[in-house]
Formats: C-alpha cells, structure tokens, sequence
C-alpha cells in the first residue's frame, strides 16, 4: 500500500480512538511533521461534527406525536370483523397451526359430556345417587346403610325380584283434612308416610 | 387437507353436542311396583312374601302381615296410574319429571286421604302406611318402589 494511503487510513483511525499506542505514535509524528495532515484531520473533525449537529437538530425539531398521526392517517382503516368472522379465523388458525391442542380439548368436552350422561343414567338407575337434602318440611331421607342384598319373593310371586330400600325424599305431603300424616325415615332407609284419621 | 381435518373435527363436535341431549333424555315412562300389605296388631302369620318389606315393617307395633297383592303399573311422563286398594279407596302414582340428580319425582295420592310428592332413585321405596280398612283393627302398608 501507498505509504501515503497508508497514513491517511491510520489517521481515519486515529481520530476513532482506534490504534495502537505504536500506531498512535506514529500519527502524531507525522501530523507534527506534515501540516497537510493535520488541516486533514481538522477538516474531517469539523465535517463529522457539522453532520452530527445538523441530525441533532433535524430531530429535536421533529413532532413524533404528529409524525405517527399523520402515518396512522396513511394507514388503511381495519375493518371490524363480526363474531363468525372471528370465531372463522380461530377456527382456521387452530386447525392449521395448534391442531393437537384442539384434538385434545374437543376429547376433554366428548369425555365431559358423555361421562356427564352416563353419571345421569347411573344415578337414575340407583348406582351412586347420594339424595340431596330436601328444603321441603316432613322430610325423610334416605338411605344411611348400605343396602340389603336383593331378595327374591317367596311363595312363587311374580312380579318384583327386588326390593332394596334406596334412595327416597318426601317432597309435600298434603294429607286430606280429616287425616294427620307423620313422615319419617324407618331403620331400614325408605320413607314413610303413616297416616290416621283426625282424632274428633 | 387443513380443511379435510377441519371438517372432520367440526363434525365430530357437532355430532357430540347432537347426541349428548339425547343420552340425558328423560324416560319416556318409568314402571312402578306398588305392593299392598295388610298389618294387623293381633298375632298372627307373618306371610312369607312379606319378608321383603319386614325391614320396611319392623318399625310399627304389627305382628301378622298379610301380602294382599303386588301389581306394576308403567307410568308415562306426564300422565298417571291408579291401583284399587283394599278399603275401597284408589291409589293414584302419577309421573312428573325427572329430579336433577336423577331421580323420579312421582306424586303419589289416595282420594281422601293424602296427596304427595316423591323423588325415588330406581329400587328406592315410600311406605304409605296406615289407611284404616274398614273391618277394624288392620290397616295396610302400601311400599311403592321405583322399578329397577
């Protein structure tokens, strides 16, 4: 390399802070031994200082407040979607990009909503229902044991095979006026509804 | 293939919710077993069909039980059944609806008597008991169950 373009290059990075303590010498030796060099290197200070000052001050002059209005003026306005629209595009990115995460939600509601019906069906055929409390006066509950093993009618009866006392709530009882009704829960968890006329 | 598995997803769910009303459906109509049962304070027998509703029975101060009859009646939602009862009076089982912890609420009423609402799980048991017969000292223990 020219030795000149050398220095002149070494003097670009000496005003950069740049160099070596060698090569810094070496600069200051010859800017002290070449004033062309040094009106150089002033004039390359000035200029870059000039620039930096002219930038300053282009942006404190700027009104970023209006600047962003006006671009969001430039802006085209998003339309409003509609819930379908919406719930569309949910539906796409979902489908497109979280496909798993959906698949496991919808089993998560098909495991919720037939498990739900098949409690329903369980309780209506007896198989876990705990009987809620009543908010009805002349309540018996029932039951507090477990229940008997079912047993057969003797005697060659036809029609019942089974009478396990379960689960029963008195809601209302309204006897007729010339009759008292009492209603209890007997030991063996069903409710009784005993009934006697009026004493006169 | 995005839209071949959208679909079949949204038609999966559309299916789900579509059969799901139909699995808690309410049942058409329920069958009730109604047993009629004379006690009496004198001694007596204990008739062996009885043995069943003894534990129902033990409470009350009877000690001959007769089983009278047993009858099942099928009741639909809404509508009602009546049983001839021994004294002369109808016991009427009416089915109203279906509790929301599963159980059926029946109104149960004898003309003259009484008027109630029960909520049976299946083979639970009311006892209505002590309508007076007319030939003294026997009065009858009705158990009605909610067939299995």
């Amino acid at each position: 390399m020219d030795p000149r373009n050398e220095l002149l290059m070494l003097l670009s990075a000496y005003r950069d802070g740049e160099l070596t303590p060698a090569e810094k010498a070496r600069v200051e030796q010859a800017l002290a031994q070449d004033p062309s060099l040094a009106l150089r290197l002033s004039d390359w200070n000035a200029l870059s200082g000039g620039v930096q000052a002219t930038l300053q001050q282009a942006g404190d002059g700027l009104d970023d407040a209006a600047f962003l209005k006006g671009l969001q003026a430039k802006l085209p306005v998003a339309p409003s979607l509609s819930f379908g629209t919406r719930l569309s595009i949910w539906w796409s990115e979902m489908v497109q990009f979280r496909p798993l995460s959906l698949a496991s939600g919808f089993a998560a509601a098909a495991v919720l909503v037939l498990g739900g019906s098949y409690l329903g069906a369980q309780a209506l055929s007896g198989g876990g229902a705990v009987p809620v409390a009543p908010n009805a006066p002349l309540i018996a509950e029932a039951p507090k044991a477990p229940p008997p093993a079912p047993q057969p009618l003797g005697g060659g009866a036809t029609a019942v095979a089974s009478r396990t006392p379960k689960a029963s709530t008195v809601r209302e009882v309204k006897p007729h006026p010339d009759h008292d009704a009492i209603v209890f829960e007997n030991h063996a968890g069903a409710s009784v509804i005993f009934l006697r006329p009026t004493r006169k | 293939m995005t839209t071949s598995l959208s679909r079949r997803i949204f038609l999966a769910l559309l299916l789900t919710l579509v059969a799901s009303p139909a699995l808690a459906e309410e049942p058409a109509q329920v069958s009730v077993d109604v047993t009629i049962v004379e006690a009496s304070k004198k001694d007596g027998p204990v008739d062996p069909r009885v043995k069943p509703f003894q534990d129902q029975l033990d409470d009350f101060a009877y000690k001959s039980f007769k089983l009278v009859s047993e009858k099942r009646v099928s009741v639909p939602k809404g509508g009602k059944q009546t049983v001839g009862l021994p004294n002369g009076k109808t016991l009427t089982v009416g089915y109203t609806k279906v509790d929301k912890d599963g159980r059926v609420r029946l109104r149960l009423a004898i003309d003259g008597v009484v008027s109630t609402s029960v909520s049976l799980a299946k083979g639970g048991s009311v006892v209505l008991g002590g309508p007076a017969l007319p030939h003294g000292e026997s009065v009858l223990f009705v158990p009605v169950t909610l067939s299995k």
